[in-house]
């Protein structure tokens, strides 16, 4: 027995018993089910206290707007949506009150902050919470969530999606979509869909400065030796190239110049060969050692910022607008920001401009580049709910129809644009991409255009008449001159492949990835140490990844073919 | 005394190494404060150090009118008041009793706390347990989960134990109930615990960030700390953990907005903690003496 002290004992004991109360009654909460959803119970108070009946009003306007889809009553549809940073989520967006308006759809965002976005939809999504769909949502990205069986096989329901399926068909995209399907023969991923490839990336130059000598705008990797040379000659404390995030921005547009790899997202072990339609290892091929050669020579004559590996992307931009480095890989949103900085710290004269991709020992080839842009992906704990047809047929008609695209993009006609010599253009006091610059309020951070949750497809129209005038000059001579390759296939694992590559992918490329830095920073010898190099990446288990890849990779064409 | 015997040669000398430690602490904070004030495109260039270049208030006008800051910092405020009275009552009720020896049990009632100290379920368990308590979405999900810290729980536990027990029996001599004599005679003594523990508790309830990630989801709950997450770090991490991010999609804040923002969030901990400092040395050491 436990003694209480104190004749006031009896404060103490009803105390203790109310505590005793408590707890027990945390217990058998945390011991009953909670059945419902809060959403389906939302929805279902929306339907009871719909009044109005809005289906005569809603059938005539779809009649009218072709491509257009109106709900018949007001529902709730949550999303996830990532919060990032430069455009913070405001809840009176004109985006959200226009979608309500066009569709009779009310968005309810689960906002997630760019930084911890991967976290929470993984925590979502494995505890069943998930909102109705995921934005945001690469193709690639839904792997990790299949074994658990956590998401749609959107493919079944193609032929609700009529709008999808009418842009597949009209763009000749069905063969990237067939890229999609995983073992089983259905995809789970709707991604965005382009005319155009969007071609943004590739070396921004100093305009100003490059004028001023005379210089010519390298053509190929051995004109750019010499245009840096000529740089660095004007100024020899400079270091010309520089980089940021690790130099792996570059490899998207200089990787196939040269045959070879090195890109963000972990550079992968396999490399594909398209001749031989197989998989070979990325990290020893001889066009590999080639470009390690070019990139030392390059550091060993100070042409190119070492520096670019480790230093911050803030740092890049510090050398930039201060004169110390006169060539970057970028795209155009970037060069606004430099040539923002740049004139106010070096004077009105600074310009970068951007170059078509050099050619490179393989030909005159750019990115790699597909058309289908990240997208959205549903959580199977959408398909019981029953309002699904209507998620299905919102997603359609908001990521996929003219009137969602141009609503994303645009906004309301009269309100956010209006149609000047039958194009587009923002409102005078808008400021939009490189419209109107001076103008008090933004497109992206009062309206919520421009959203990077919603502007997944794009039309060829739409593509350029959002470009400057440079932008589409960059554009046009890029697709002209330059070759675009196609994205390579898709391959799909099975639990046990994947896990065994995994672990084989993180040994592997600890190994490449520090050889990658000491080979250009000269603390190995690209000549002296390959081959040792080399076995050593195939014994960590470089082979046998490939081997796998390319088992994978069979059994995925086979699947293709059902 | 030491003090006395040491020469002035290294007096000087240790001053000298606490100088540069104190610099060293000071200017980032420093350099953010001027940042925070100075052009863009002048702290793009590096120029400024310690002192604001070309001085505007732009970004703070940016940042002060944003509607996330300002149902962020409502929040962090409620969070951290509600949070701090909340553990500071719990763990008084917890360790109270646990520093008095002739609790029936102390022992393994001690055992079993302090096991949770180095065993944790680990995410998704937490989550489905604060589920299925039905507090998710609510200011309950980030106070009750952790509202005892062990840690915490035992430095005031040593810090009761060190309160000389005389007391105790002269007021029950007298008449008082335990209740009571917590009340009445313990707490008033323990204003130096209770300062500590509630710039402990409230520090870490200012500056949480993880717990309002995962449990909460209206945008209308979230503190400024996400905020604040997302403005540093949005672009860098969206990298790291995604592949399939495109070039397009990463967009940058610019410095100047993630100092103010720095400056904005940290500025409130930063007055606060002079004043409760004085009690911060004498409650980690009072608890470490015996009675």
């Amino acid at each position: 027995m436990i003694k209480i002290h104190g004749t006031k004992g009896s404060l103490v004991k009803v105390l203790v018993f109310m505590l005793v109360v408590a707890l027990t009654v945390t217990v058998v909460i945390g011991c009953s089910k909670k059945d419902d959803s809060e959403n389906s119970d939302t929805n279902a108070q929306t339907e009871d206290n719909k009044t109005d009946i809005q289906n005569e009003g809603d059938e005539d306007e779809t009649k009218e707007r072709p491509g257009s889809w109106v709900s018949d009553e007001l529902i709730e549809i949550s999303m996830l949506y990532k919060d990032e940073g430069s455009y913070p989520y405001k809840s009176d967006w004109l985006i959200w009150k226009a979608i309500e308006e066009k569709t009779n759809v009310r968005l309810k965002p689960v906002v997630v902050p760019a930084s911890d976005y991967e976290t929470k939809e993984r925590l979502l999504l494995s505890s069943g919470d998930a909102p109705d769909f995921l934005s945001r949502f690469g193709a690639g990205h839904e792997n990790e969530f299949l074994p658990a069986g956590l998401l749609v096989a959107v493919s079944d329901y193609e032929d609700q999606l009529v709008e999808f399926k009418t842009k597949v068909e009209k763009w000749g995209l069905r063969a990237e979509i067939e890229d999609l399907k995983q073992l089983d023969g259905k995809y789970y991923v709707l991604p965005g869909l382009c005319e155009v490839p969007w071609l943004e990336l590739s070396f921004a130059y100093r305009k100003d400065v490059v004028d001023k000598l005379g210089l010519k705008v390298p053509e190929d990797y051995d004109e750019l030796v010499t245009f840096l040379k000529a740089l660095k000659e004007e100024y020899p404390d400079t270091k010309p190239w520089s980089e940021k995030w690790n130099h792996k921005a570059t490899g998207r547009f200089m990787g196939p110049a040269w045959g070879t790899e090195w890109h963000w997202g972990g550079h992968d072990v396999a490399q594909y060969d398209r001749e031989n339609d197989t998989w070979i290892i990325r990290a020893i091929t001889d066009e590999y050692r080639e470009y390690l050669r070019y990139m030392r020579k390059l550091i060993v004559e100070g042409l190119f910022d070492e520096e670019s590996f480790t230093h911050s992307s803030e740092q890049l931009v510090e050398k930039i607008s201060t004169g110390k480095a006169f060539l970057s890989a970028a795209n155009m949103n970037e060069v606004a920001e430099w040539e923002e900085f740049g004139r106010k710290n070096i004077g009105p004269e600074f310009d970068f401009q951007m170059m078509v991709p050099p050619a490179g020992p393989k030909g005159k080839l750019g990115a790699k580049k597909g058309r289908l842009y990240s997208g959205v992906a549903i959580p199977t704990t959408t398909k019981d709910k029953p309002y699904f047809d209507k998620v299905l047929k919102f997603i359609d008609w908001m990521y996929y129809s003219d009137e969602g695209v141009e609503l994303a993009r645009w906004g309301v006609e009269g309100v956010t644009f209006q149609i000047v010599d039958g194009k587009r253009k923002p409102m005078p006091d808008i400021k939009y991409k490189w419209f109107n610059p001076d103008a008090p309020k933004d497109a992206r951070i009062d309206f919520g255009l421009d959203n990077l949750a919603f502007i997944n497809s794009n039309t060829k129209e739409m593509h350029y008449e959002l470009m400057s005038e440079e932008e589409k000059a960059f554009a046009q001579k890029y697709e002209e001159t330059r070759e675009i390759l196609p994205p390579d296939p898709r391959v799909k694992y099975t639990p046990d492949q994947m896990e065994e590559m995994s672990l084989l992918k993180t040994k592997v490329n600890d190994y490449t990835n520090e050889m990658y830095l000491k080979f250009m920073l000269g603390q190995a010898s690209i000549e002296d140490d390959w081959d040792k190099y080399v076995e050593t990446v195939k014994s960590k288990g470089a082979t046998r990844y490939v081997e796998l890849k390319n088992q994978a990779y069979e059994a995925t064409k086979k699947a293709r073919q059902k | 005394m030491a003090i006395k015997k040491m020469s002035t040669w290294a007096y000087s000398i240790i001053i000298i190494i606490m100088l540069f430690v104190v610099f060293i602490t000071l200017y980032p904070i420093v350099w953010l404060a001027a940042s925070s004030v100075s052009d863009a495109s002048v702290v793009a260039s590096g120029r400024v150090t310690l002192y604001p270049i070309g001085f505007n208030l732009d970004s703070y006008i940016y940042v002060l009118n944003q509607e996330g800051f300002w149902t962020g910092y409502k929040n962090t405020i409620l969070y951290t008041a509600a949070g701090t009275f909340t553990c500071l009552f719990m763990s008084t009720l917890a360790a109270y009793p646990l520093s008095k020896k002739r609790l029936v049990g102390r022992k393994y009632i001690m055992g079993f706390i302090l096991i949770t100290m180095f065993v944790n379920g680990g995410l998704i368990p937490n989550y489905l347990v604060v589920r299925a308590l039905g507090l998710l979405d609510s200011i309950w999900a980030i106070i009750l989960p952790t509202a005892i810290s062990t840690y915490n729980m035992i430095i005031m536990r040593t810090f009761f134990a060190g309160i000389p027990s005389e007391l105790e029996e002269a007021a029950m001599i007298d008449g008082l109930g335990t209740t009571a004599i917590l009340m009445k005679i313990i707490l008033p003594l323990s204003k130096p615990i209770m300062a500590t523990m509630a710039l402990f508790y409230g520090v870490g309830f200012w500056n949480d960030w993880f717990k309002p990630l995962i449990y909460l989801s209206s945008p209308e709950k979230t503190p400024v700390t996400l905020f604040l997450r997302n403005v540093v770090f949005g672009a860098q991490l969206a990298l790291e953990q995604d592949a399939s991010t495109q070039a397009a999609d990463l967009t940058q804040v610019y410095m100047t907005i993630k100092s103010t923002t720095i400056i904005l969030v940290v500025f409130p901990m930063l007055c606060v903690y002079p004043f409760i400092q004085k009690y911060f040395v004498k409650g980690i050491m009072i608890g470490s003496l015996k009675g």
